[in-house]
């Protein structure tokens, strides 16, 4: 038996998908070790591999491709447990990351605000006289004088770690090699990173951030990663680990432990791939996924079977370079507050009770009503089956709480505040979709919505409706969608370059893919992939001359030439006018490209869902029983057949209303909505309005 | 009119705030000047369709009642049969209402089945109108050498731009291709708004829509009151100097009873010669931005929220000059002291109401602005805005004034990048850094700013317009805090710069010159410079709160570590002797 795996090691649980040579899916949790996420990870192996009836190393020793995702990084930036780093930069500009471009726009209007805190302490940041002007050219050498005194002030400071970043190195980065070297060869032991490696951007606060940034996360993560990788080698793992990084594929644990920035953001990118393959799986060219939690929402888009992704994105109140999958998360999840604003308006969040004390349901003294209680109120919830039924919840307080700060202060009924904070929180997530998807000119009528995380599928109905979405989708994987996004994904590298080039220089513009191309085909093969698994895909960022904000086309990988420029133009301002309406195109302008990027992935072996024969349509089976929920369509309780998901065959039929129980979710299908399990086993609804 | 349910009042309330922001992101997205991509110099109302504003800029605030004002002009000027579905209004006159001619409104009736429902309306400034040097006037001493006027006129037609009227002022402003980017992204901003508005109303229908909007005026307007009540009644006085080409008293009383606040400007001084003078719109609207920033920054702004307060204003002073008074520098001279003396009016009100912790000193205030056009040595011609520093904000009651906080009511601001800046333009920048010691001292210390030192490169020479406000005028500080420091501009010419940098960048002092080092006058006459010249600009510092002996050693001594304060300021100021 050969098996492909992949762990998405969460900052509570450590999510495992095994698939087995037969494509069966097997689903494993078990508790994350926050110290020690090796542990977790071998911990969820055994779990697996006594499930399989196996020894962990004649289990290791079967596994072909072995993938993990991981929120190491982002929880070391959240919890400030970055190495002692220290900044090299320009002479005269120490302050770039301090006065970070002032950056209100991320503050309220609110003048008792407080700035944000610098990534690293003023006096951790050194000045080296160099400068290269905007052609390139050096203006000023590097004085090497200057360069020894500031390393070794940082040294006696402590830094375990520094960042790099001049003025223009992505330019031209000569001397900011020169400084690398120097540390290099004079304290080895130093982790070092430089801004023309790791974000070659135009754009000297957000390269200095993401460098920055690298190097916190620098040490840690090359200590977490080697123990991960050697624990399991030792073990008798003999595939390369691969890890997942925020762009969406996969690439190396060397690749990774150098530029471990990269694997921010990293959380809800498995969940996207996994939303990618169900799109290709079940040709559905558009969908959007939705990943509702505790106390956030994870928004997400497959458009015309691409990701959505963005080249900027802000970490710990800094913006920094790094591709990642374009995820708009809002704060309101199952333990989102309810309460009621000047006696008036009933609003929910974005204050959320957490895990501790929770809900008022959960009975661990949390007075305050919330999602979850309103979704209990309203029998959506089964009381005995929360988890699988390793947490029984309390209805009465989940009322209590909702009459208390909810109904009586409003003169409502608590069932009509439950709906209440429902609709409201359908809404706020519903906007939270629109602005993914109308915003940039999409019309959520064209996509399927891709339901998972824990309350995802109770409120997948009502968002949809709202939206006028016609398809729901409850993926078979859908309580660990990130692991098995994880293990269907590519290795991928990400290249890019910031250089202003006109239309008029496309030959230019081809000979700039074609470096890149040759870079990432290089890495891969390094990484032991065959050259005719290699696939490329290219992106322009392009805008009018004079603008700051570009706009991506994909590009096809043929040799561009003058020939291309009309065509060029065509798709540009076609984009242009759909986001921004009639008389907004300005031809004087000239279109001008800014980023050339170019995605070099390494095809790996990709589970497939297996397809089961189909049964007839009748659910009975699967039938638990009859309980009263309320149902907005009908503005009323009514007696729901409930479904235990488990015992459901592909083929069979739930006519709304109905409730879908699964150990980690619950899917409702609304009055004279219909849901049918399809031969993968996923759960198909469709939408009435 | 029935009351509206809270549910649905929540649902499209927050829609209409998240198409107030995708109006302005439109704008910034397409737009091209730095102060629209960068500085987020721009406003985007949504109004109903009797003109009261539902969603009030979120983005520089003050556009907001500029663009409630603008709209009120169109309104007079258009009967309504000829306010058509597509139309698309642009102003810029400042007695309708622009900050100054620099900003350009476009303001769009929305329709729904062919009846006015609402209206959206997107103002920003632009890099120049056509005044007779490029940008401001600083000379100037009527209002026609700023540049063009328009009142209001029909820009767009039925969803058909009128090309000859873009074409009349593409040719007749200095930086076409980044204005017309900047206009059409207006444009762009009022297309997506009303696409957005339309949408609210094809699923909730007109009448709820109403609803809402009546609602959600009421609330902020009781709100709003009901803060205004939190304040001890009284009169409460601060008076402020402007310097120009001379100082210029303002002077302000704001004046609580009960639920409602009076601004009485009695005693500021007669309009000025010059461009410093501000129109009593955008007096009001600079008040109106100072005043939801310090007292309601909680709140849903709208309409609701300015109908508790109330203006005196005598006509022809330097806060309500009339034509042919200049006033091109009306929002960053006169409007932006209007609001820096109403946040000391206010602060003391607080003080006296037991809510020093809202109090603020003076945020840097004194304007710097610095214009070079000319054809750089590729042949391409530039027109740069070329500073680039932050001022420092005003110590608060309960902590520090923020460190390059920006100016006190532009909320949503942010600069550029040196190396956008150098792409732009042909400057080098020496250093753009924090200028230790310039936050007045206090228990709780002003906001560092912050200051940038450049010259000319890769171009031999350039004209420059530059002026700038209060270079002698500290910062006021409160409760005894010491005053922030003031804006300075200085200028070497025919230095030894550019062997120097051959292997060092040098701090402004090092710097040779042919003659000797030039603190400037605020108002200047236009000059041509070149790459042997090198500026150093000084933003205002924040002033203090509080005794400085009263702050914490720790404090001072992080101030010392960081770099913030000098040994020499520890010493003196805040007489500690911090361990080392």
């Amino acid at each position: 038996m050969k098996f492909s795996i992949g762990i998405d090691i969460g900052g509570t649980f450590t999510d495992g998908v095994v698939i087995d040579e037969k494509n069966d899916i097997h689903l494993f949790k078990t508790p994350t070790v926050p110290q020690d996420p090796a542990t977790g990870l071998s911990n969820c192996l055994s779990k697996a591999s006594v499930y399989f009836g196996l020894s962990p190393e004649v289990f290791l020793k079967s596994v072909l491709k072995l993938t993990v995702g991981t929120t190491i990084a982002t929880n070391a930036v959240l919890q400030g447990k970055g190495a002692v780093t220290g900044l090299i930069t320009t002479r005269g500009f120490k302050d770039t990351l301090p006065i970070a471009r002032v950056g209100r726009e991320y503050l309220p209007i609110d003048i008792h605000f407080e700035r944000y805190p610098c990534l690293i302490p003023r006096h951790m940041i050194e000045e080296v006289t160099e400068r290269v002007d905007r052609d390139g050219k050096v203006v000023t050498p590097l004085n090497p004088a200057d360069l020894e005194k500031a390393v070794e002030r940082l040294v006696s400071q402590g830094a375990e770690s520094i960042a790099v970043c001049f003025l223009w190195s992505f330019l031209n980065p000569v001397h900011e090699r020169l400084v690398g070297e120097f540390i290099s060869k004079n304290f080895p032991q130093i982790f070092v990173s430089l801004s023309s490696e790791i974000a070659p951007i135009l754009g000297e606060y957000e390269r200095t951030a993401t460098v920055v940034l690298n190097s916190l996360l620098g040490p840690l993560l090359k200590k977490r990663l080697g123990d991960l990788s050697s624990s399991l080698n030792q073990k008798g793992l003999e595939t390369p680990l691969l890890i997942m990084q925020s762009n969406g594929g996969l690439t190396s644990i060397e690749d990774a432990a150098s530029r471990p920035v990269t694997l921010l953001n990293s959380g809800p990118v498995g969940g996207i791939v996994a939303c990618k393959y169900l799109s290709e799986l079940l040709g559905y060219h558009n969908i959007i996924g939705i990943d509702m939690g505790g106390t956030s929402l994870d928004v997400s888009l497959v458009s015309e079977g691409e990701y959505s992704s963005t080249l900027t994105s802000r970490v710990n109140n800094n913006n920094i370079y790094v591709p990642s999958m374009d995820v708009h998360s809002i704060g309101a999840g199952g333990g989102s507050v309810a309460w009621v604003d000047m006696g008036r308006v009933l609003k929910v969040g974005p204050q959320s009770a957490g895990a501790d004390p929770g809900p008022a349901c959960y009975g661990r003294g949390g007075g305050q009503p919330t999602v979850t209680d309103a979704d209990l109120a309203l029998g959506r919830l089964d009381p005995k089956y929360f988890l699988g039924g390793e947490m029984p919840l309390d209805m009465a307080q989940a009322i209590a709480s909702i009459k208390k700060e909810v109904a009586d202060p409003l003169s409502m009924e608590p069932v009509k505040a439950a709906q209440g904070i429902c609709q409201v929180v359908d809404a706020a997530m519903s906007d939270a979709v629109r602005l993914v998807t109308i915003r940039k000119g999409r019309d959520p009528r064209d996509y399927a919505l891709v339901a998972f995380g824990g309350a995802g599928a109770v409120h997948a109905a009502a968002i949809a409706r709202e939206l006028n979405i016609s398809k729901v989708i409850v993926p078979c994987f859908a309580t660990a969608q990130s692991a098995f996004g994880i293990v269907s994904s590519d290795i991928v590298h990400t290249l890019a370059r910031s250089e202003i080039l006109g239309l008029d220089k496309l030959d230019q513009i081809q000979l700039r893919y074609e470096e890149m191309e040759k870079r990432g085909r290089a890495a891969l093969l390094k990484e032991g992939i065959k050259e005719t698994s290699i696939y490329v895909q290219r992106y322009a960022e392009m805008r009018y001359r004079g603008q700051d904000h570009e706009i991506t086309l994909g590009l096809s990988n043929e040799n561009l030439s003058a020939k291309d420029v009309p065509q060029l133009v065509k798709n540009f301002e076609e984009k242009y006018q759909s986001l921004y309406g009639p008389g907004t195109i300005f031809k004087q302008a000239t279109i001008e490209v800014v980023t050339l990027r170019l995605n070099v992935a390494g095809a790996t072996i990709k589970p497939a869902l297996k397809e089961i024969a189909l049964s007839s349509p009748d659910p009975i089976a699967a039938f638990v029983s009859h309980r009263s929920v309320f149902f907005s369509e009908t503005e009323d309780f009514q007696s729901t057949p409930i479904f235990n998901a488990d015992l459901l065959k592909p083929g069979n039929v739930v006519e709304g209303p109905a409730i879908v129980q699964y150990k980690g979710t619950t899917a409702v299908i609304p009055p004279h909505c219909q849901a049918r399990l399809d031969k993968y086993q996923n759960l198909i609804m469709t939408i009435q309005f | 009119m029935s009351k509206i349910d809270p549910v649905t009042l929540e649902i499209i309330q927050n829609r209409l705030i998240e198409i107030g922001r995708e109006g302005g992101y439109a704008l910034i997205r397409t737009g091209a000047s730095p102060g629209i991509v960068h500085t987020k110099d721009l406003g985007f109302n949504i109004s109903d369709a009797e003109g009261r504003s539902v969603v009030y800029s979120m983005w520089m605030p003050r556009h907001g009642t500029t663009l409630k004002f603008m709209l009120e002009a169109v309104r007079r000027r258009f009967l309504d049969s000829d306010i058509k579905p597509g139309d698309m209004f642009l102003t810029n006159n400042p007695h309708d209402g622009a900050l100054h001619n620099l900003d350009i409104a476009i303001i769009s009736p929305i329709h729904f089945k062919g009846e006015l429902i609402a209206w959206a309306g997107c103002a920003t400034h632009h890099l120049d109108i056509g005044a007779v040097t490029p940008g401001r006037a600083p000379q100037a001493t009527d209002w026609r050498q700023e540049g063009l006027i328009f009142p209001p006129i029909k820009f767009v037609e039925e969803g058909r731009l009128r090309e000859d009227l873009f074409e009349f002022f593409l040719t007749n402003v200095r930086a076409p291709q980044y204005q017309g980017l900047d206009l059409k992204g207006q444009i762009a901003a009022n297309n997506v708004g009303r696409e957005r508005l339309l949408q609210i109303v094809d699923r909730y229908g007109m009448y709820t829509l109403k609803a809402c909007f009546n609602e959600m005026i009421a609330i902020s307007e009781a709100k709003t009151r009901e803060r205004i009540k939190q304040l001890r009644p009284g009169r409460y006085e601060a008076t402020q100097y402007m310097q120009y080409d001379r100082m210029y008293a303002i002077t302000c009383a704001v004046i609580v009873e009960g639920d409602s606040l009076t601004f009485d400007f009695t005693g500021t001084d007669p309009q000025s010669l010059y461009m410093v003078n501000s129109a009593l719109p955008c007096t009001i609207a600079n008040v109106h931005n100072l005043f939801i920033c310090l007292l309601v920054p909680d709140l849903t702004i709208n309409e609701g929220c300015f109908r508790p307060l109330k203006f005196i204003l005598p006509e022809k002073t330097v806060l309500s000059c009339l034509p042919p008074a200049p006033c091109g520098a009306a929002s960053t001279a006169g409007s932006h002291k209007a609001a820096s003396v109403a946040l000391e009016a206010l602060s003391r009100a607080l003080l006296a109401s037991g809510q020093s912790w809202r109090a603020n000193a003076a945020w840097g205030m004194g304007t710097i602005d610095l214009v070079f056009t000319g054809t750089d040595n590729n042949g391409a011609p530039f027109f740069t805005r070329a500073q680039l520093g932050a001022r420092g904000g005003g110590a608060r009651g309960d902590r520090d004034g923020a460190d390059s906080g920006g100016v006190v009511h532009s909320t949503n601001q942010s600069i550029a990048n040196i190396e956008t800046m150098e792409r732009r333009n042909p400057i080098l920048y020496m250093y753009h850094r924090y200028r230790q010691d310039s936050g007045g001292a206090g228990k709780y210390r002003g906001g560092n700013s912050t200051e940038v030192a450049f010259k000319l490169h890769g171009t031999r020479e350039s004209q420059a317009i530059i002026w700038y406000l209060d270079r002698d005028v500290p910062n006021p500080g409160l409760n005894g805090g010491e005053p922030g420091a003031t804006a300075q501009t200085w200028l070497k010419r025919e230095t030894d710069i550019n062997s120097i940098l051959k292997t060092e960048i040098p701090d402004f002092e090092k710097v040779k010159a042919g003659g000797g080092p030039e603190l400037l006058p605020c108002q200047n006459p236009p000059m041509v410079i070149t790459d042997r010249d090198v500026f150093l600009l000084q933003e205002p510092a924040g002033g203090g709160f509080g005794d400085p002996s009263d702050r914490d050693e720790m404090q001072v001594s992080h101030d010392l570590e960081e770099g913030h304060i000098s040994q020499k300021k520890a010493n003196e100021i805040y007489k500690r002797i911090p361990l080392k």
